[in-house]
């Protein structure tokens, strides 16, 4: 993590940074603010680091077609502090609001506390101005909510971690932010009230999450305390409740999940599940299982993904001539 | 190719080997008939082996081939240039794994996309993504063009059901890309096949998320003396904050076309347009939307607005909105449906616009859309016998496509850019962007014999080598 950190302020500075990289056939490797660098990158060391974070601008809000342009450095936070006003909000809550960029949570595999009404944070990005390792400026995707026009660049750039191209800029899909917010404390053990073999008998929450020995719940209007046996917090508990789990979920070097079948029963897919064993250390997986009061086998650790033989080519795909993004000193 | 045809027919046998005019006849186009092309032959492997070994055999002598669904796709990406094999996939329909509580499921390809829906009714799951061709349209079909439907408003397109896919590459190897299991990928290579248009690889099988069947469905109805009114009210629902799974418009054209069709659905003929919104969901909530909904409805004149709640009422008031491509498709000897996509609120700008193409080049046009997404189907009714009127069909065709660019918007949103608009994709991305979506092309499909000349404008075997309007008819 000693390399040098080059940070520049706009796309073109960025770009100019990386020709000049180019060049001098030095490879960099594009990050926010280096929040979640150790879980995803732990043995990263490219010559010089390219920061998108001082990239932080929000370009525009456009609220009747809840959509926004925004530079990468900005963080989830201020892009909500920015589009509530307009009753929006980011479809995806990554674990570092705060001080984590957008650029970092969406380059990062795909975890959003927010999957289960929006899917994975992919889902919201339209399109992203990208910076290729020779220094090259392209455009992937649209700013309109669909468009199939071209090769899905975008999928394949997002969740590169930086490896195939920096991005400089992100049309993101806004989302309504919830109209009747319900928060309620449920006792872990009503957990199996989610994992129902039948999935029309599956308690509807917009949040699922476990932080303090407790099982937490958010609904949009719906009235779940009896299905739940779930007491009713003030929306004040609830997020608090919700940001001490971020900060766990956060602080985790890996993370554990209930395997799919479980997890998938959360209607929020393997991020819910993701949550619920946020505030558990490492590889805890069985701690994690018996505080909801589940098998201990039922747990288990994600674990990293492997390398994919694509990389190379698709790195050589993208700039054939220029030294890879994060291909070592 | 008769010592290829020898070795295709070994592999699948006789009957699986189309190599006569009868038989071609059916593979020349898809549902956009403004491109014709005979393939060489089409095979039709009856299981994924035979599959896997037809394109090694293609591989090796070095054939060009494009995979085939049910040939409903609206932008020629099924069709392959003369001398190439057509592989049709409507053979490997099994649906091999349904995981109900894991709410996913594996299908072959050639799986129709309403059966799938019907096979996991029964756990209380269904396929979300819907197109208007659902009863015929395969799953690997809606992969490759990542298709949508009146329900992706809130359920997404294709791309967000697919989980995984074993993908079968242009040299015959075979690689699975996508899990149906909570992991990470290290690089979203089943994200960058979906929408790829068969041009990155075959799907040999494909992991798709199922989602719960909501426990209650309200559909509303609200006629409109004009698409203005109409489109107005849906950003009047949106802007509420509120998330109806569909928000769908007709213009009046579509309705009369409709109306006079076996699809009658009883929508008012004098209306200038009709909204169909239909929201789902926990029963109170969902109760609780609808009356909201109904309110704005209610907001902007209209002529009458209608709520079904039992599965019937709904049935009745989708039934023109279903029924109306086949509907239209009636109206004329040709059809070109066109797809484009505006920001939201811009839809009623891009409609006066339409209605001034069609009065500047004569052709009708009716309209249905998927207001919620800004995707706009103008669909022409022409001779293609008639080369000025087909001419003028390709050139009203640009008109549109070239205004949503303007407006901010996309070439196409759900039916893919294939033959049909390539020449358009210089407007929308930089020269920088094309290169290196060819680049990737390369990597995957390296010497382009999988679906050469779809997607891209890439020069060699594109549009003009196919044959435009009809023009071929051996
Ligand atoms: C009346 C009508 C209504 C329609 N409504 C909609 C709609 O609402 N929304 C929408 O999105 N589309 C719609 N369409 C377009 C069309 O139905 C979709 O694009 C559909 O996904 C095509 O499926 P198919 O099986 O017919 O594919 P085909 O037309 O056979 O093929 C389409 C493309 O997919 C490729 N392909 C097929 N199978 C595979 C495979 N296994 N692996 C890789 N590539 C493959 C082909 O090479 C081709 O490029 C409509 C079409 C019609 C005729």
């Amino acid at each position: 993590m000693s390399a040098e950190r080059l940070e520049p302020d706009s796309a073109a500075a960025a770009a100019e940074l990386t020709r000049a990289a180019a060049a001098a056939r030095r490879s960099l490797l594009p990050c926010g603010r280096h929040t979640r660098l150790r879980r995803h990158f732990p043995d990263a060391a490219p010559a010089a680091w390219l920061s998108l974070r001082r990239l932080d601008r929000i370009r525009s809000v456009d609220a009747d077609d809840q959509t926004c342009v925004v530079e990468p450095g900005v963080s989830e936070h201020a892009l909500n502090e920015a589009v509530a006003p307009h009753g929006l909000e980011l479809g995806a809550a990554a674990p570092c609001a705060r001080e984590g960029t957008l650029g970092g949570l969406f380059l990062a595999p795909d975890v959003s506390l927010l999957r289960a009404p929006w899917g994975p944070p992919r889902d919201q990005v339209l399109g992203a101005s990208w910076l290729l390792s020779d220094g090259t400026p392209v455009r992937s995707g649209a700013r309109v909510v669909k468009s199939v026009a071209g090769y899905d660049v975008t999928r394949l750039f997002l969740g590169s971690r930086g490896r195939l191209a920096a991005c400089t800029e992100l049309t993101l899909r806004l989302r309504p932010r919830p109209r009747a917010p319900r928060w309620y404390r449920v006792p872990p053990v009503q957990l199996r009230a989610w994992l129902h073999p039948d999935p029309r008998q599956r308690v509807p929450a917009r949040l699922l999450f476990q932080v303090d020995g407790a099982l937490w719940a958010q609904t949009d209007g719906v009235d779940v305390a009896g299905a739940l046996h779930a007491g009713r917090v003030d929306a004040a508990e609830g997020l608090a409740a919700f940001e001490r789990c971020r900060a766990a979920f956060g602080a985790a070097a890996q993370r554990a999940a209930l395997p799919f079948s479980a997890a998938a029963a959360l209607a929020g897919l393997a991020v819910a599940a993701d949550l619920l064993a946020a505030s558990f250390a490492a590889d805890d997986a069985g701690a994690a299982a018996a505080a909801l009061g589940l098998e201990a086998g039922l747990c288990r650790v994600v674990p990293q993904p492997a390398p994919s033989p694509w990389l190379e080519r698709l790195q050589q795909a993208c700039a054939p001539a220029a030294v890879p993004f994060g291909g070592g000193p | 190719m008769s010592a290829l045809a020898a070795e295709l027919r070994r592999i699948v046998g006789t009957a699986a080997v189309r190599d006569d005019p009868a038989g071609l006849l059916a593979y020349e186009s898809d549902a956009l008939t403004l491109f014709r092309c005979k393939p060489a032959a089409v095979v039709l492997p009856g299981t994924r082996d035979q599959l896997i070994e037809v394109v090694a055999a293609l591989h090796r002598h070095d054939v060009p081939f494009t995979a085939r669904g049910a040939g409903t796709g609206l932008s020629g990406g099924a069709l392959v240039p003369e001398g190439g094999v057509i592989l049709g996939l409507a053979r490997l329909n099994r649906i091999l794994e349904v995981r109900p509580e894991d709410a996913c499921a594996v299908v072959e390809p050639g799986v129709v996309n309403a059966e799938l829906s019907r096979a996991v009714e029964r756990w209380g799951l269904r396929y979300a993504p819907d197109p208007a061709s659902q009863n015929v349209c395969t799953v690997g079909g809606n992969l490759a063009e990542n298709a949508g439907g009146p329900h992706c408003f809130r359920h997404g397109m294709t791309a967000q059901h697919v989980l995984s896919a074993e993908v079968l590459l242009a040299d015959g190897s075979v690689e699975t890309w996508g899990t149906t299991l909570a992991a990470e990928d290290d690089l979203d290579l089943r994200g960058f096949l979906v929408g790829s248009e068969g041009s990155v690889g075959v799907a040999l099988r494909i992991g798709v998320r199922l989602i719960p069947l909501p426990e209650c469905v309200v559909t509303l109805f609200g006629a409109y003396d004009s698409v203005q009114d109409a489109c107005a009210t849906v950003s009047d629902i949106v802007a509420a904050g509120l998330t109806p799974v569909a928000l769908e418009v007709m213009d009046q054209k579509a309705v009369a076309a409709v109306e006079a069709s076996l699809y009658r659905a009883g929508y008012p003929l004098e209306a200038g347009a009709v909204l169909l919104v239909e929201v789902e969901g926990p029963a109170q909530k969902t109760r609780d939307d609808a009356d909201e909904i109904e309110a704005f409805l209610r907001r902007r004149r209209p002529l009458r607005v209608e709520r079904a709640a039992t599965p019937e009422q709904r049935l009745a008031l989708w039934k023109g909105r279903k029924g109306a491509g086949g509907a239209l498709g009636r109206l004329g000897p040709d059809s070109y449906v066109m797809d484009g996509v505006v920001p939201r609120s811009r839809l009623a700008q891009v409609m006066d616009y339409v209605d001034q193409v069609e009065a500047e080049s004569g052709l009708p046009v009716a309209n249905l859309f998927h207001a919620g997404d800004g995707n706009i189907h103008p669909h022409f009714s022409y001779d293609a016998r008639d080369p000025q009127q087909a001419r003028a069909v390709e050139e009203a065709g640009a008109r549109i496509l070239r205004r949503c660019l303007q407006l901010g918007g996309s070439l196409t949103g759900e039916h893919g850019i294939g033959l049909e608009k390539q020449a358009f994709l210089g407007e929308q991305f930089g020269a920088a962007d094309i290169a290196l979506m060819e680049r990737l092309r390369r990597a995957f499909n390296p010497r382009d014999r999988l679906n050469p000349g779809k997607g891209l404008p890439l020069g060699r075997g594109c549009a003009e080598s196919f044959h435009r309007h009809g023009g071929y008819r051996a």
